[in-house]
């Protein structure tokens, strides 16, 4: 029968519209937040008490209506691929951007650059067998010789530029994902306690679940969510995140003989010293960029400057100077093309050049013709830079393919999740006109019964006065 | 696909839509402001390594061009000097032929003799023509002269090279013995042009009519000689002509296919900017509109 417990339950219904409108308020001025996984009320309807006997006296009615919880809307299946594709395209991405890197520092189509030099060399020597006693184009061939090997070693540089901002990013990443894992299990009890207590911890939830997306997508790390609120981050076997404890991450680097004079093998390593191995993840890509992509590449210049110093040197050394001396070198290199220079046995010595071939008129051009010719000799050093550009092309130009790719189907996976946890401002409009007017209903169950109760208490005794 | 039409979906599709318009945008923009189609090796891997070999290939071409003219001046100062230089045997076979006719009185040989021993020295001045500082009859020798002031050789026999192509290396020198002779002591009229010249000139001084005989045909000997490097160095001319012409059609095509490879099509780039505004307008006009719905505009 209606009376008291009828105003309680449409009281619970006003109670619980506002409640609403309240949820659609926050999903509404969240609509462009990023991160934010939309809320929705859920609700259930207060069950009636029992009344098995016939004479229990109770009714069947319920007794108005409850929230049973806030949930934030996602999909675990969308989160967790959105997640992996993320964490796959940072991983190549990196890989991209590093040799994109390199090769937008060490070639173009321009006229500079080693290419260049190695041309203007060649042209010197050619000019030299016109006029070999000119000590004007003996110097110019020298300046020629000097600006070449400041290109090779300029290029060397560069590339040790692009591979020491690797190992650098290498370590940066490796103090985020420390940082972000001390961060993510602050939030560990917070959430874990308002889920005991039934309140609202959405908001801290979405903080992490934040800092899970940029974890995963520096480490690509596994992510185990438990009932109770509690997380477990893994990478390699290695857990990061476990509830509220922490494992740090740290970085070595090693001497390793088989990468280029100068670099060394950088890693990420756990506690204990047990190196890691990413499967994907921007910390992937920075590790195989900074131990094999850039390294190949610098080593192949590496082997074109020894090669080319060596390949001249015997050539010149067999020839004779002006001076009539013979077996000097043209240029010097240690160990990699950093150190490649002029040797000290020609620099600021045009006469000492050798133009001429051994036991030959002090005129001959001999030597120059040689070397003139194994510039542009189809294993020569023309020939090998054009090889290397070409590689280092299409090494980039397909890492950057695959990137791309990855990149894509990162944002189409990014785009799904929205999809499903994103605010959509016509729902929540039609939403928030539900809660409205279920609100204004409630309240017009409350004047009915206010009206019924009027009727019985105020009018009872007086029919027909 | 997308199920719900989300506010932070819209927004960010529409963003990355507009952005890879306008990035389609600048690229026409750079194709026709720098006039090269690509501006690293890595956006057409496959054509870089055409395009670099192309341009080692050009300047490999260009410097053999610059070897070519080199080669032909050298020529032509060698063509000149031999010219002259034949042009003299010739007067002096003439004055020769004069003193040997029996007609001239001992002055007269005396003058002639001495106009001989000038025109000597006009040679010897043409056989040490020196080009680039260099004289072109001393082979690779450094030294500054080919002969000295009495007519000994002071060079070698080294060849004097132009790279004219990468087959193609062709000896320009004249070695001195070649054009004017070797030294030849106990015979003097089998020796060089000038002990021939100093000779003829002692038997005409001495009325030597025999000797003035054997020295005409000395003369012609020599002029042969030189006609035959004359003929040698027009030779080479219109061959090193010929390869040059050859590299001035290679270069030609070079530029026809770096041009091809590397460089915009500007009617086609200038299309690409046009529709790619349009796009970028349109995207902008759509995604305006769009995000301007939603059921706010139809509720009181």
């Amino acid at each position: 029968m209606a009376g008291f417990s009828t105003l309680n339950t449409a009281y619970t219904g006003l109670a619980t519209q506002a409640r609403r409108i309240d949820v659609i308020g926050e999903n509404i001025a969240n609509a462009s937040t990023p991160g934010y996984r939309r809320r929705r009320v859920d609700l259930g309807a207060i069950e009636g008490p029992n009344g098995v006997g016939i004479y229990s006296g109770a009714d069947r009615t319920g007794r108005g209506v409850e929230i049973r919880s806030i949930d934030r809307v996602l999909d675990p299946v969308l989160e967790r691929h959105a997640r992996a594709e993320a964490g796959r395209a940072a991983d190549l991405k990196v890989g991209a951007e590093a040799l994109s890197e390199l090769e937008s520092r060490w070639t173009s189509f321009g006229e500079t650059g080693i290419a260049q030099g190695i041309r203007d060399l060649a042209a010197a020597f050619d000019e030299l067998v016109n006029q070999p006693d000119d000590l004007a184009i003996r110097n110019i061939t020298l300046q020629r010789a000097e600006g070449l090997a400041t290109e090779i070693t300029a290029a060397a540089g560069e590339g040790a530029d692009v591979r020491s901002s690797l190992v650098q990013r290498t370590s940066t990443l490796v103090d985020r994902v420390n940082s972000i894992s001390t961060s993510i299990a602050g939030l560990h009890t917070p959430i874990v306690a308002a889920r005991a207590a039934g309140a609202d911890g959405s908001s801290l939830e979405d903080r992490r679940d934040q800092l899970i997306d940029e974890l995963t997508s520096i480490t690509n790390a596994s992510v185990l969510y438990g009932e109770t609120g509690g997380v477990r981050i893994a990478v390699d076997g290695y857990s990061l995140v476990a509830d509220d404890q922490t494992s740090a991450i740290g970085m070595t680097a090693t001497p390793d003989p088989s990468l280029p004079t100068g670099m060394d093998r950088v890693a990420v390593t756990a506690a204990g010293g047990r190196e890691l191995t990413f499967n994907g993840g921007d910390l992937a890509g920075t590790l195989r960029a900074a131990n094999t992509l850039i390294p190949d590449q610098v080593r192949r210049l590496d082997q074109l400057a020894t090669d080319l110093a060596n390949s001249m040197n015997a050539i010149h050394a067999a020839g004779t100077g002006l001076d009539g001396g013979s077996g000097r070198n043209l240029f010097t290199i240690g160990s990699g093309a950093a150190t490649f220079a002029v040797s000290t046995d020609v620099v600021g010595r045009p006469e000492r050049l050798a133009v001429a071939g051994a036991a030959a008129g002090p005129l001959d051009t001999t030597t120059a013709e040689q070397l003139a010719d194994l510039v542009d000799a189809p294993d020569g050093p023309a020939a090998r830079w054009t090889a290397l550009v070409a590689d280092l092309a299409g090494i980039t130009a397909a890492n950057r393919t695959r990137a791309d790719a990855a990149g894509d189907a990162a944002s189409a996976a990014e785009q799904n999740r929205i999809s499903v946890s994103g605010v959509s401002l016509d729902e929540e409009m039609t939403e928030l006109i539900s809660a409205q007017r279920s609100y204004e209903a409630a309240a017009r169950v409350i004047s009915a019964v206010d009206g019924m109760l009027d009727t019985l208490i105020n009018r009872t005794g007086l029919v027909g006065r | 696909m997308t199920g719900r039409i989300t506010e932070l979906g819209s927004v960010s599709r529409f963003v990355g839509w507009a952005g890879s318009a306008r990035s389609r945008i600048a690229d026409a923009e750079r194709q026709i402001a720098t006039g090269k189609r690509h501006e690293q090796p890595s956006a057409v891997p496959t054509d870089a390594g055409t395009i670099l070999q192309s341009r080692n290939q050009l300047a490999r071409l260009q410097q053999f061009l610059r070897n070519q003219a080199n080669a032909n001046d050298l020529l032509a100062t060698s063509d000149n000097a031999l010219q002259n230089s034949t042009a003299a045997l010739t007067q002096v076979r003439t004055l020769a032929l004069q003193a040997v006719n029996g007609a001239t009185s001992m002055e007269g040989r005396d003058t002639i003799a001495a106009e001989i021993r000038a025109v000597a020295r006009e040679v010897l001045a043409l056989a040490n023509t020196s080009f680039d500082g260099r004289p072109i009859y001393a082979g690779t020798s450094d030294s500054t002269r080919a002969y000295d002031d009495t007519g000994a050789y002071l060079g070698d026999g080294g060849q004097v090279r132009r790279r004219i192509s990468d087959q193609l290396t062709f000896d320009v020198g004249s070695p001195g013995p070649r054009v004017f002779g070797t030294e030849n002591g106990a015979d003097p009229y089998n020796g060089t042009v000038f002990q021939v010249l100093e000779q003829l000139a002692f038997d005409i001084e001495n009325d030597n009519i025999a000797g003035g005989r054997a020295g005409i045909e000395a003369i012609d000997v020599a002029s042969s000689r030189m006609l035959t490097e004359l003929g040698r160095v027009g030779g080479l001319t219109n061959r090193i002509e010929a390869a040059g012409e050859q590299a001035r059609t290679e270069e030609a095509r070079l530029n026809a296919r770096l041009s091809l490879t590397e460089d915009t099509d500007l009617a086609e780039a200038v299309v690409r900017l046009r529709s790619s505004e349009a796009s970028y307008e349109a995207t902008l006009a759509a995604s305006a509109r769009a995000l301007n719905r939603s059921l706010l505009d139809f509720l009181r």
